[in-house]
């Protein structure tokens, strides 16, 4: 049995797999309860149980009811798969790869079953190339399975193979334009560096922000495009105190000229955050300017900073001094309250 | 039964059941062998197939067959000949007498009006008496309504003038127990037009059944008691993304729904399809289009005069004492109309409570409500939420500038 071929021909069930449909994942939690409370060995039901508990973030009770669908059925390979998936996000990576495993036994011919195995074991982080042969298995078995070339992209940027990952996820969003783990993992590997340019960050941003328009209740994608737009600050903001600090060396020896053209060196962390800007579609503009509004004060300073270096390059060298000790004090109370704000949350009480 | 003669009658009458007058001559051999019971039936069974036998008739009757049959209680005749007569079963009687008899074995003839089983129809029409006056504060919403709906519907000459019809959709969405349902009562209210209502158990149903049918059905009901308001709630459940969806009942019925909008040869004229949603971004994109949900209307949580409407609708039915609901609806900024019967409901529950331990009754007091106020935060938050991203990065077309004037104006952006 697959969740494709479900045997249950009862109304009941017919209506929790309309409500899983629906994305109503709680109410066909409760009806899917009522029916396994009547007919306890509704190997099907408890899967549906198993999955909803997945959808609903309730994953200790997604493992439970997919061990009860087990207990009735234990060739189920849907019922494995939902194990393996719900142990994986709880961060039991040896049972999630051993129930993929008995999931691949049980139905060794279905995408799914490697497609999970490839995604549990490079979770795990333990056996990238085994991973990387169980999603290309997956791949071979359906071809046109958005979830098995997502396996691949997954297990390939784990493993720090991005080209590979990248033509993977080429290939599901060639699929199916809307797949939502397709933008997701492309915007992953745009930020796979740690320090990524600011084009990578508009790209990455322009990624989640196709996510958030598909589907707008994604509080993981939500939170990474923040974390983007916040993140570009934050570095902004360090790349200005690493260019003080190295201006105020220099013009506490340099001659004039160099002076000046240090202190105005400063300003190119602002180039940073122009090219940024300029990388971003303008759909997303203004939601970068709401998310960079609730920070107004760490802007602010940031920007009286470079006002501070562009003037300090313009005026008399006694007066240079002063404006580099205000850049330097606009730029560390923006650093403070960026901490301050990243500490205690801003976000708009809801 | 050893009976030659009766054996092969029953033989002759199993060969030929319809071959009225054997079976009532079986019925008659079956008397005057003592076979009581089983004549009755065979004259029922006769008197089913020909009900003007006489024969079966008086076997039945003449026969003193059924004396022992409980016959209903029968009102006293006024009949002057009554008396005369007490001995002698009425027509009525006897045949009430036989209807009780033969229950179970012969149809009745006749049924009077108020034994039939009515007959359901499959949807109901109801006639709403609610009216937007009937709705408290919401003047915001009430304008839009008036302006987009409403007064075009009160001057039909001026929608013939300028060629506009009595038809279309509108899409009511918002958080949820905002009154959306309520709103949509009171528009047909202020129509003076039919109330259909389509909920998500009736959806369920269609995607269990024949849902292209039921759903035409539903339309043709409303197109039959037009003018009327079809009121489909929840409508993401119905018209839910089509790339969202893996069933292909549900999938069936999205392509229904657009077709039966759409209604072909002006069906639809005097039909006023009303969606409402808490997910308007759940809901297929195709129904957005001209002719079918082309309107919107958000609908907010309550505003303060709405609040304060609300909390005296929930308090009017309960024992209170110096209650300030004016108070209470400033302290109440961002809950929903459900989010308000519960705080009543709550500052009802403490009060009982609060009897039952003293055992001396008291009324419902400010204090209550301020104690469950403190305890509730308003139930939108999660949808708020999901509303900050739509608006964020969802809001193609301008379909949620509404939605982004108000996150704006509660500084939630």
């Amino acid at each position: 049995m697959s969740e494709r071929d479900a045997p249950g021909t009862a109304n009941d069930l017919q209506r929790a797999e309309a409500l899983c449909d629906l994305r109503r994942f709680g109410e066909a939690r409760a009806l899917l309860q009522r029916i396994v409370a009547a007919d306890p060995d509704n190997d099907y039901a408890w899967c549906l149980i198993s999955r909803t508990c997945y959808e609903l973030d309730d994953y200790a009770d997604g493992v439970a009811a997919a061990n009860s669908a087990l207990r009735i059925d234990p060739e189920e390979e849907w019922a494995h798969r939902l194990a393996s998936l719900n142990l994986a996000l709880l961060g039991d990576h040896r049972g999630a790869v051993e129930a993929a495993n008995n999931a691949v036994r049980a139905a060794p011919h279905q995408w799914q079953t490697h497609a999970q195995m490839a995604r549990a074991l490079a979770f795990a982080g333990w056996d990238h190339a085994t991973a990387a042969a169980a999603a290309w298995r997956a791949v071979e078995l359906d071809p046109n399975a958005t979830g098995a070339h997502l396996a691949v992209a997954i297990a390939a940027r784990l493993r720090g193979d991005v080209p590979t990952a990248r033509q993977a996820c080429a290939k599901v969003l060639a699929i199916d334009p809307e797949n939502i783990g397709g933008h997701t993992e492309l915007a992953a590997l745009e930020t796979i560096s740690g320090v990524p340019s600011p084009m990578q960050r508009a790209s990455a941003l322009s990624r989640l922000g196709t996510v958030m328009r598909i589907d707008p209740t994604r509080k993981e994608s939500r939170e990474n495009a923040d974390g983007i737009v916040v993140g570009t600050l934050g570095r902004v903001t360090f790349f200005e105190l690493v260019s003080l600090y190295a201006a105020s060396v220099l013009i506490a020896g340099g001659a004039g000229w160099v002076d000046r053209s240090a202190l105005a060196a400063c300003v190119w962390p602002a180039g940073f955050l122009l090219q940024f800007w300029r990388g971003l579609p303008a759909s997303l503009r203004p939601y970068v300017i709401a998310t960079v509004r609730r920070r107004l004060a760490a802007a602010v300073l940031l920007g009286v900073a470079f006002v501070c270096c562009l003037v300090g390059a313009a005026v008399s060298d006694d007066l240079r001094n002063n404006a580099l000790a205000a850049a330097v004090g606009a730029t560390s109370l923006s650093a403070l309250v960026q901490f301050a704000q990243l500490k205690l949350s801003d976000e708009p009480d809801l | 039964m050893t009976n030659p003669l009766l054996a092969s009658l029953r033989a002759a009458v199993e060969q030929n059941p319809d071959d009225v007058p054997l079976r009532v001559h079986f019925a008659e051999v079956l008397l005057s062998a003592g076979e009581r019971d089983e004549s009755v039936r065979q004259a029922g069974a006769a008197l089913s197939r020909d009900p003007s036998n006489a024969a079966a008739m008086r076997l039945l009757t003449g026969s003193g067959v059924g004396d022992d049959v409980p016959v209903p209680p029968t009102a006293p005749s006024s009949d002057a000949h009554a008396d005369a007569d007490a001995d002698l079963p009425t027509e009525r009687e006897t045949i009430a007498r036989l209807d009780a008899q033969f229950a179970d074995v012969v149809p009745p003839m006749f049924v009077d009006g108020e034994a039939e089983e009515p007959i359901e129809p499959a949807y109901d029409v109801e006639r709403s008496a609610v009216k937007l006056t009937d709705v408290g504060g919401m003047s915001e919403v009430k304008a839009r309504l008036e302006a987009a709906i409403l007064a075009p519907m009160r001057n039909p000459e001026l929608m013939k003038l300028y060629g506009k019809s009595f038809g279309g959709g509108l899409l009511l969405y918002g958080p949820p127990g905002c009154g959306k349902t309520f709103i949509a009562r009171a528009i047909a209210g202020e129509m003076g037009a039919g109330f259909m209502t389509v909920s998500l158990s009736d959806v369920l149903d269609m995607f269990i059944g024949q849902s292209e049918r039921n759903l035409h059905e539903i339309f043709q009901t409303a197109r039959r008691n037009a003018p009327c308001v079809l009121f489909l709630d929840e409508i993401d459940a119905l018209g839910q993304k089509r790339s969202q969806m893996r069933h292909n009942a549900a999938r069936g019925t999205v392509n229904q729904l657009l077709n039966e909008m759409d209604g072909a040869n002006n069906a639809n004229q005097g039909v006023f399809v009303l969606g409402a949603t808490n997910h308007p971004w759940d809901v297929d994109v195709a129904l957005r289009r001209p002719g079918r949900f082309d309107r919107t209307l958000l609908v907010l949580p309550p505003d303060e005069p709405a609040r304060e409407a609300i909390l005296r609708y929930h308090l009017s039915e309960r024992p209170v004492a110096n209650i300030d609901t004016g108070k209470l609806a400033r302290q109440t900024d961002g809950f929903s109309g459900a989010d308000l019967a519960y705080l009543c409901e709550s500052a009802a529950e403490t009060a009982l409570l609060d009897s039952a331990r003293s055992g001396k009754v008291r009324m419902i007091e400010m204090r209550d409500l301020e104690d469950a106020l403190r305890t509730l935060k308003p139930s939108i938050g999660p949808w708020l939420e999901t509303a900050r991203n739509v608006a964020q990065f969802a809001n193609e077309g301008g379909m949620y500038d509404e939605l982004l004037v108000y996150l704006r104006k509660r500084k939630l952006l």
